[in-house]
């Protein structure tokens, strides 16, 4: 190696080269660096020598000397930018992953794979890795990351953005035609179709726009296209003689380009200027010479897809010519391919004539930025945010959580969005939600929807809805969505939606409701499915009642957050004046807790196997680096509960599944100690909900110890009922509380008999201070509806009637024998008796009874 | 149904059976018998188990039979056993085979007891009263597994009988089919009340090649009197036989609670109760454990039926609950029981099960 110490070194050469002298040492004669330099631009070029002998040539590999000489560029501001690698032959040019014939192509993305701190040890690795795969045939694995064909773009040639999956030319001949484009500004456009030759073409720049779904006052022209049968090169050249010659062996001729070109030129021209044709005589001819649109040539040729197993797809590369190509292809179209013969040496004329201008042009390849589906991966594929794309979503509420919840859809491809909201943008709100200055006094809504449908005007509309959401909601056909979310935070709004989710024939979409802590350091989502038995009320009811009985007391500071069991004392008014309470928090605390609560939804959504199953996940901020960490994401899941409806009031009567649980468990007893015709019973726990017109049953017990059980008459005890009453209350922090009683009609219509709408007008109740309306819930049913509930747990007929007390009636212990008028019959306590009260038969000593 | 559960009846005479009978008539109320995948016994509970796991199809058929049998209780029929002529004769052939049989294991000095003993006796009885020649493989439910675990004296290794295998991780897999009646035996030998059962099995290594040992089988709940550590989730395949992957665990407990004050003044007293505080140690470090597996994940949840639980510490106890106090002073042993103790056991145990399965299962189970 030349001594280095000669050239002029920066610090980080002098680490590359002293890395490669240990390489060298270390290498056993494996890798030699001959000679060192420096380069014009800076560089330093090492030349090393790599000993290939041991790689064994394989069909499809590159055929390797025993050794390899290569030229290693080691740039200034090394290790920080990675060095290159060259050869100074060109016997590898096209083989992929080599550029300009020379350039050995070691890294796809030098910011993720090039590590600073391996310097030369990890480049030369990588350099001996290179040379392994090109002797063994696999430097372009299927599998592996696309590496398309090069064109050296030129950032004044405009930028092409290519949305429609590109055409592929039959084994037979290229594909003709043109491109749809979009133009979307002064240097960009979009590709949004396209058209063969052979294909009807719109006759107006209406049909055009139509045809792509362009908006009315969209700027839409054509631009020639060609596609080749075979791939060409891995490098696309710098002058038009080099390229017209590749294309030739492709049997595209430049006498078929300036024809295309003059095509499409011309048809550009009916489209964009529909008078030009009548005025043309009579014009100066300065019409004529001006272009309708740029030309802009797009050249595809066939080129492996991601997966290497799948058809070839078209890699585009597009050309932009000087305004003089439009006047030249249209001469030539107008003459050479006029179909008359008497123009046909004039059209040899002028296509000579516009291939030696072909020839003198340079390639001038605009930026090509692609948006295929076929070619293209959304980042967020794999996330459970690929569930939004395509999809219809509503979201109410267009403030801290709906804001960015609803910009999350747009961005995950949402088809249709609509975002509800009757507030208006206040200076107030710009500390966390994503509003500007400009637009204070505006609607929330209206300026959200402006802002999302900017996003992807191309996949998802965006429509607001300005006012109250409970007035306007009937204005929404709601099974045409796919998702609600109740962003408003609003009880008022969640107890709408849950009455018009009840009282709805259709089933609802799916329903997440989102709410945030006083101090936006908690989230809760609750989740509703399609055909979930309850709604947002319904499940967070269920979430304050987990919450409440939790033993591990791990969600405590939820209670005290979302559930006080008194009301927080101190309220947040961010202004003055009269507004609805809210919270505090940063814009870093409402979008963090909005993302983690829409990405537990989605993922819930995403699982089949979470269908209708009621959940709520609660998410916690993360607080400084010395204080205890709050604990992470929890879900509590509920399966559907039992339905039933009252028949004094029509509410829907939900029965959780502890609750028949419970009633059925009492049953099975009954019948396993009392024989299978005597009925049983029990307290009812949970509440009725007026406004949303739903009676929860939480919890059912047994028939308290003296209670009186016959097998015509059932007559609900006393003893123990108020302590169990008042434990419940204050376990569920109040939410529980005495709903009414059930029992049972084995193997018997449930429905009630005599002696219960007698009881049901008088309503006896167990307790001291007896609520003026209690739940009267029969189960029962015929014997194969009855024997299928203790069998198997298959709901049993149930009838449910809220009745009303009229008169006061003091809570009196029920006399301890059935009523006179039944006669005598054989009654047995309630409680865990195992023996019916009379007559006492003698057990015989042994036996069980 | 998918059997997700794996309910753990702890040791305790026949005190523990009757509460076990309590427990498993909640859970048959509550229909969750059906969800049990493996069933593990220790000493009494390994008599519940076995009763109920080889008895009679039906719940009431089951409930019936065991009343039957704990009433009248084994302790009569097992003297009248150990005596019986053919038991001296067993004693007197016993001392001649002694050499050639190495009735001294490999490794420990331990002397074998009588190999007709009174626990030969509580065999016999069982196989006479209630399992016959039933082997460990005659499961009556379908899709249930049994482990019944005694304790080797010789090894101190835990020996499990299952209905899938039996053996111990010492010597390996037991070939021969074992009786119900031997296993239950053996595992209900408590050290203190009966002697060691001696049995010689050929036993399976590891590594495949057969070889005879004999076991002298006392107590399974010398180490663990509740029976969880069979359920321990994540237990490997490698180090034991029985790997039962059962996120939900029901654990009945028929435990003393805190010890009564009592002075032990005579040699039997004090060897008894030395006994009972080591058992009643391990049953403090198996509840401590359930809880830690619920805590890290391990199990999905746990629901414990405690017999000498606090009564005030239930949170909705049932307004006829029984005492605690009416029942914690039943002894361990086998004897008939009176009419009364065996319903308020029975009874107390149906009730807490009852209570604490709502606060348990609320969202495993419905």
């Amino acid at each position: 190696m030349k001594d280095s110490t000669t050239l002029e070194l920066t610090e980080g050469q002098q680490i590359a080269l002293d890395q490669l002298h240990r390489i060298v040492q270390a290498s056993r004669g494996s890798v030699a660096a001959t000679h060192v330099a420096a380069a014009a631009d800076g560089y330093v070029e090492a030349r090393v020598s790599v000993g290939c002998a041991n790689l064994p040539p394989t069909q499809n590999g590159l055929r390797l000397r025993s050794v390899e000489a290569v030229t290693l560029r080691i740039p200034p501001d090394f290790p920080f930018r990675a060095p290159s690698v060259q050869t100074r032959h060109t016997r590898f040019a096209g083989a992929p992953h080599v550029n300009w014939g020379r350039h050995l192509c070691l890294y796809r993305s030098t910011a993720t794979e090039w590590d600073p701190a391996d310097g030369m040890y990890g480049f030369i690795t990588r350099l001996l890795d290179w040379f392994e795969a090109a002797a063994a045939g696999q430097l372009d694995r299927p599998g592996e990351p696309l590496h398309p064909p090069n064109a050296l773009t030129d950032h004044t040639a405009g930028l092409l953005v290519i949305r429609h999956d590109a055409p592929v030319a039959r084994p037979d001949g290229p594909w003709l035609g043109a491109a749809v484009l979009h133009q979307v500004n002064d240097i960009r456009c979009d590709v949004v179709g396209w058209l063969a030759v052979e294909d009807p073409w719109p006759d107006s720049l209406e049909q055009l726009r139509e045809s792509a779904a362009l908006p009315a006052d969209a700027r839409a022209f054509l631009a020639p296209v060609v596609v080749t049968t075979k791939h060409l090169t891995f490098e696309y050249p710098l002058t038009a003689r080099e390229l017209v010659e590749f294309l030739a062996r492709d049997h595209i001729t430049p006498r078929l380009l300036l024809g295309l070109t003059g095509f499409v030129a011309g048809h550009n021209r009916t489209l964009l200027c529909p008078d030009a044709d009548a005025d043309a005589t009579a014009s100066t001819g300065d019409d004529e010479d001006t272009p309708a649109a740029p030309v802009h040539l797009l050249l595809g040729t066939p080129s492996r897809g991601i997966a290497g197993d799948r058809p070839r797809r078209t890699h585009l590369v597009a050309w932009h010519l000087p305004d003089f190509a439009d006047q030249v292809g249209r001469l030539a179209a107008d003459t050479a391919f006029s179909g008359h013969a008497h123009l046909a040496e004039l059209g040899d004329e002028v296509v000579r004539f516009g291939t030696d201008w072909l020839d003198r042009q340079r390639t001038r390849w605009m930026r090509v930025y692609e948006a295929r589906p076929e070619v293209t991966v959304r980042r967020d594929h794999a996330s459970p945010a690929a569930w939004l794309r395509g999809k219809r979503i509503l979201v109410l509420g267009a403030g801290a959580l709906g804001a960015p919840v609803a910009d999350m859809c747009t961005r995950a491809g949402a088809a249709h969005l609509t975002v509800a909201d009757h507030g208006l943008v206040h200076p107030g709100i710009l500390a966390r939600q994503p509003y500007t200055d400009a637009d204070i006094g505006f609607s929330k809504a209206r300026v959200l929807a402006d802002r999302l449908n900017r996003i992807d005007p191309h996949a998802t509309h965006v429509e607001a809805l300005v006012g109250n959401v409970t007035t306007r909601l009937s204005a929404l056909d709601l099974h045409t969505f796919d998702l609600i979310w109740d962003c408003t935070a609003n009880r008022i709004v969640r107890a709408h939606l849950e009455r018009a989710r009840r009282t709805d024939t259709a089933p609802w979409p799916h329903l997440a409701t989102l709410m945030i802590g006083h101090h936006a350091t908690r989230g809760i989502a609750a989740i509703s499915p399609r055909g979930a038995t309850g709604g947002g009320t319904d499940v967070l009811r269920r979430t304050a009642l987990a919450a409440h009985a939790d033993a591990t007391r791990a969600f405590d500071d939820l209670i005290d957050d979302f559930f006080p069991t008194t009301p927080p004392t101190e309220l947040f008014q961010p202004e003055p004046g009269c507004s609805d309470t809210t919270f505090t928090g940063s814009a870093a605390d409402v979008t963090a807790l909005a993302g983690q609560l829409a990405t537990g939804v989605l993922h819930a959504l995403a699982e089949p196997a979470d269908r209708h199953t009621m959940a709520v996940l609660i998410v916690r901020m993360p607080t400084g680096p010395t204080s205890t960490q709050p604990s992470g994401p929890r879900w509590l899941t509920w399966p559907n509960d039992t339905l039933a409806t009252d028949e004094a009031t029509g509410y829907d009567v939900r029965i959780t599944p502890a609750a028949l649980a419970e009633m059925r468990a009492e049953a099975r007893r009954g019948a396993r100690v009392r024989g299978p015709r005597v009925e049983t019973g029990g307290t009812l726990l949970g509440a009725v909900d007026d406004a949303t017109g739903v009676i929860f049953i939480d919890e059912a017990t047994g028939p308290p110890p003296d209670s009186l059980l016959t097998e015509a008459y059932f007559q609900h005890g006393l003893d123990g009922v108020g302590g169990h009453l008042t434990a419940r209350r204050k376990a569920t922090g109040n939410i529980s509380r005495f709903l009414g009683m059930w029992h049972t009609h084995p193997h018997t219509a449930a429905q009630p008999s005599t002696t219960d709408r007698a009881a049901m007008t008088s309503l006896t109740l167990p307790l001291d201070d007896a609520p003026a309306r209690a739940l009267v819930l029969i189960a029962g049913g015929p014997p194969p509806v009855w024997h299928q509930w203790l069998a198997t747990g298959e709901s049993p007929d149930l009838y449910a009637h809220l009745a009303a007390r009229t008169a006061s009636v003091t809570a009196e212990p029920p006399p301890q024998q059935p009523p006179a008028h039944l006669g005598p019959v054989q009654w047995w306590p309630g409680g865990y008796s195992t023996r019916p009260h009379s007559p006492v038969p003698v057990p015989r000593k042994g036996s069980r009874s | 149904m998918t059997r997700t559960i794996g309910l753990a009846l702890s040791g305790g005479g026949s005190r523990a059976a009757a509460f076990h009978l309590g427990c498993l008539r909640a859970l048959h109320d509550r229909d969750l018998l059906d969800c049990i995948r493996v069933v593990s016994g220790i000493s009494g509970g390994s008599l519940l188990a076995a009763l109920w796991a080889y008895g009679p199809k039906e719940f009431t058929d089951f409930d019936a039979s065991t009343t039957d049998l704990l009433r009248s209780g084994l302790q009569l029929d097992i003297a009248r056993q150990a005596f019986k002529p053919s038991a001296a004769a067993r004693n007197l052939t016993a001392a001649a085979r002694a050499g050639t049989r190495q009735l001294f294991t490999r490794t420990t000095q331990v002397t074998v007891a009588r190999p007709a003993n009174r626990t030969d006796a509580l065999a016999a009885v069982l196989a006479h009263k209630a399992f016959g020649t039933t082997t460990l493989a005659d499961v009556t439910h379908p899709g249930l597994d049994v482990v019944l675990t005694a304790t080797d004296l010789a090894t101190t290794n835990a020996v499990r009988f299952g209905s899938t295998r039996s053996g111990c991780s010492r010597y390996g897999t037991i070939t021969e089919p074992v009786h119900v009646a031997t296993a239950v035996a053996a595992s209900a030998a408590y050290p203190a009340l009966l002697p060691a059962l001696e049995r010689t099995f050929t036993f399976q290594h590891r590594d495949g090649h057969h070889q005879q040992h004999t076991v002298l089988l006392t107590d399974g709940g010398v180490y663990d009197n509740l029976g969880l550590s069979v359920l321990e989730p994540g237990r490997s395949p490698h180090h034991t036989q029985h790997v039962y992957d059962v996120p939900f665990i029901i654990s009945c407990d028929a435990g003393l609670g805190e010890l009564a004050l009592k002075a032990p003044h005579f040699m039997l007293g004090r060897l008894s109760r030395s006994f009972a505080t080591v058992h009643r140690k391990a049953q403090d470090s198996a509840r401590a454990r359930l809880h830690e597996w619920a805590a890290s994940g391990r199990i999905d949840g746990f629901a414990l039926a405690y017999l000498g639980m606090k009564d005030d510490r239930l949170p909705a106890p049932p307004a006829d609950l029984v005492p605690r106090s009416a029942v914690a002073s039943y002894p361990t042993n086998f004897a008939a029981m009176a009419r009364s103790d065996f319903e308020a056991i029975t009874t107390r145990g149906e009730q807490l099960m009852r209570t604490v399965l709502p606060m348990y299962l609320r969202s495993a189970h419905g």
